[in-house]
């Protein structure tokens, strides 16, 4: 009669052990692994079926990890995380173009415990040359249309003078020039912080060599502090240069264009420096600028210089505007560069430019009209447009 | 108030009076400002050279150079990109010699140039057109029907982003003198742009203003440390 009594604590110490132990789920199927199309490499899109523990009363699964390896042998180390529920992931981190790689997924329940799945692999991350993706390929044709305008005025502008309409700021220019020689006193150019490449400092480019050749006419110093060293490179190119074409290269001081540091708020104490130091009788900013934009212009306000401003970036604006006597708003800068420079190259860029406007302007009333028949007379009307720009 | 060590004290410290050195700029001049500014533009210049060696020219080129002269291997489209980088690095270099050499650079500068002019082309052409054209047409997928109505505020906000997009357009185009209807227009376009200018003025002068408010927080914890 004592047999049952011993077996019961027993029979509820197996059930307890039992109910408490960690019960693996069951592995994600199907995985499959390629490397990820369009991108610039060092991508790997993988693919699978989703545990069916994902939705078990007991620990379902809770999330799975992403794990690679160089060989499918050897010790696969977490690259990525992926919540219950996902069945891809683009794996991005760790990846080398060039090298194989193999995957496993690690499917984590809640009580802890885990099940890999098969390997996939090898796959081999590498870049792609050419964006397939339609989005992109609207952008191409976009560009198609608006360098195929540009091409077509600079050819334009190469057999004849097309005409840009005056721009208040530029005759500052030589103004400025003017004033500078009348007291005496140097000229500051800043190409402000942004580097080579930018269309805003492209187009301090062309009036820095146009301001360089006056001051070389006129035996005016001209201070240019750099920020970025291939801007320095060719800062020194062109008032080298401008000092020749001017007949004067004797008269080009190699020690005024100089680079100062390639860190904004280093940059701007330096150059707050030079003004107060120098006494410029005319500063020009000219370029990319940010938080610098307010410092440098409210200095060269209370150093007395006549100041001339020039960017696209649309916060720092409002700045030079305030503190600025002439000031050219972002596009007026490139317009004034091709207006002085007078080169086909630049003011066929205007023109092309101008024509781009005036389709945008006619698209945005064609894409207006056509938006407000749809959506309220229920009329199609451009259907196809309305695809076309809103990636339907 | 939690221990503070001597170093902090004295970095702290230091930095305090390289606060207040350029704040004496506000007065005008001076030998401190000077001081900060030779140390700031010194110090950056340093930290920045060795950022640039440890962090671009180090991954980017020696070690790859390292691996291919010591034998370890390199792919192809690496080799490639490890000599033609030498090749222009020499190029730039030979600035310091001067002459005809000199002019050698402008073909390194050529390719910095064209490259990143080539990124950017298609990225401004998306994000300053496409988008744009696309954000001003997607504005008026809520618009009631006929477009003149003022009642509801999303379609008077409506109506000044596209009458706003279009006379700043107009202010922006070169190729004919603002006169007539056409002036009319483009000066509408620029009423719009100043105010813009205006709310971004003060919208940005108010974050200035935080920063401001940042470090006399700073000098009062100084204080606070020292005290």
């Amino acid at each position: 009669m004592r047999k049952p009594l011993i077996l019961f604590p027993l029979v509820f110490l197996f059930l307890f052990v039992f109910a408490s132990a960690q019960t693996p789920p069951t592995p994600v199927d199907s995985l499959q692994a390629v490397d990820t199309p369009d991108d610039a490499g060092g991508q790997v899109d993988l693919t699978w079926k989703p545990s069916p523990d994902e939705g078990r009363a007991v620990s379902p699964v809770i999330g799975y990890q992403i794990l690679a390896a160089p060989a499918a042998d050897s010790t696969f180390v977490p690259i990525g995380t992926a919540s219950a529920g996902a069945t891809s992931v683009t794996a991005k981190d760790r990846l080398e173009n060039g090298r194989p790689y193999y995957f496993k997924i690690r499917a984590y329940a809640m009580d802890s415990s885990y099940a890999e799945s098969e390997v996939a692999g090898p796959v081999v991350p590498k870049g792609s040359w050419w964006n397939t993706k339609p989005a992109y390929l609207r952008i191409v044709i976009w560009m198609v249309f608006v360098v195929g305008f540009i091409l077509y005025n600079i050819r334009k502008a190469g057999k004849k003078e097309l005409y840009i309409r005056p721009i208040a700021g530029i005759d500052a220019i030589d103004e400025g020039i003017g004033r500078a020689t009348e007291m005496g006193r140097p000229i500051l150019f800043i190409c402000g912080l942004g580097d080579a490449a930018q269309a805003a400092t492209l187009a301090a480019f062309s009036v820095l060599g146009r301001v360089a050749q006056k001051t070389a006419q006129y035996q005016t110093r001209l201070i240019v502090p750099c920020y970025e060293p291939i801007v320095f490179t060719i800062c020194q190119d062109i008032v080298k240069g401008a000092y020749l074409n001017a007949g004067r290269p004797e008269a080009y001081n190699e020690k005024d264009v100089f680079f100062v540091v390639y860190d904004q708020f280093p940059y701007v104490a330096a150059v707050n420096g030079i003004m107060l130091r120098e006494k410029p009788a005319t500063n020009f900013y000219l370029g990319q600028f940010y938080a610098e934009s307010l410092m440098l212009a409210e200095t060269g306000f209370e150093a007395g210089s006549i100041q001339i401003a020039g960017t696209d970036q649309l916060i720092q604006m409002s700045f030079f505007i305030v503190a600025c006597d002439f000031t050219l708003i972002g596009e007026e800068l490139f317009a004034a560069s091709a207006y002085l420079s007078k080169e086909p190259e630049q003011v066929g860029s205007i023109k092309g430019q101008d024509w781009g406007k005036v389709i945008f302007a006619g698209l945005s009333i064609l894409g207006v009209v056509s938006v407000l028949l749809d959506e309220n007379l229920r009329v199609h009307f451009f259907g196809f447009f309305r695809k076309l720009m809103l990636n339907e | 108030m939690p221990e503070v060590s001597y170093v902090q004290v004295i970095w702290t410290t230091l930095a305090v009076f390289f606060t207040l050195f350029i704040f004496s700029f506000l007065y005008k001049d001076n030998p401190l400002y000077k001081i900060a500014e030779h140390v700031v533009v010194g110090v950056s210049n340093g930290y920045w050279m060795i950022l640039l060696f440890r962090d671009t020219f180090k991954p980017l080129w020696l070690d790859p150079a390292w691996n291919l002269v010591s034998g370890k291997g390199l792919s192809a489209e690496l080799t490639i990109f490890v000599l033609v980088n030498l090749v222009f690095s020499v190029f730039m270099l030979l600035r310091l010699v001067g002459g005809n050499a000199a002019l050698l650079s402008r073909w390194a500068m050529a390719v910095v140039l064209g490259v990143s002019a080539g990124v950017l082309i298609p990225l401004s052409v998306q994000t300053y057109m496409y988008e744009q054209l696309k954000g001003n047409v997607l504005t008026f997928g809520a618009f009631p029907f006929p477009f003149v109505s003022v009642v509801s505020q999303t379609a008077f906000n409506n109506l000044l982003i596209i009458v706003g997009s279009l006379s700043g357009l107009a202010y922006f185009f070169f190729s004919k003198e603002h006169k007539g209807v056409f002036g009319g227009t483009a000066k509408l376009g620029i009423w719009f742009l100043m105010i813009g200018f205006g709310a971004t003025f003060g919208y940005t002068v108010m974050g200035r203003l935080s920063l401001l408010i940042g470090r006399i927080e700073f000098l009062r914890d100084w204080l606070n440390m020292i005290f």
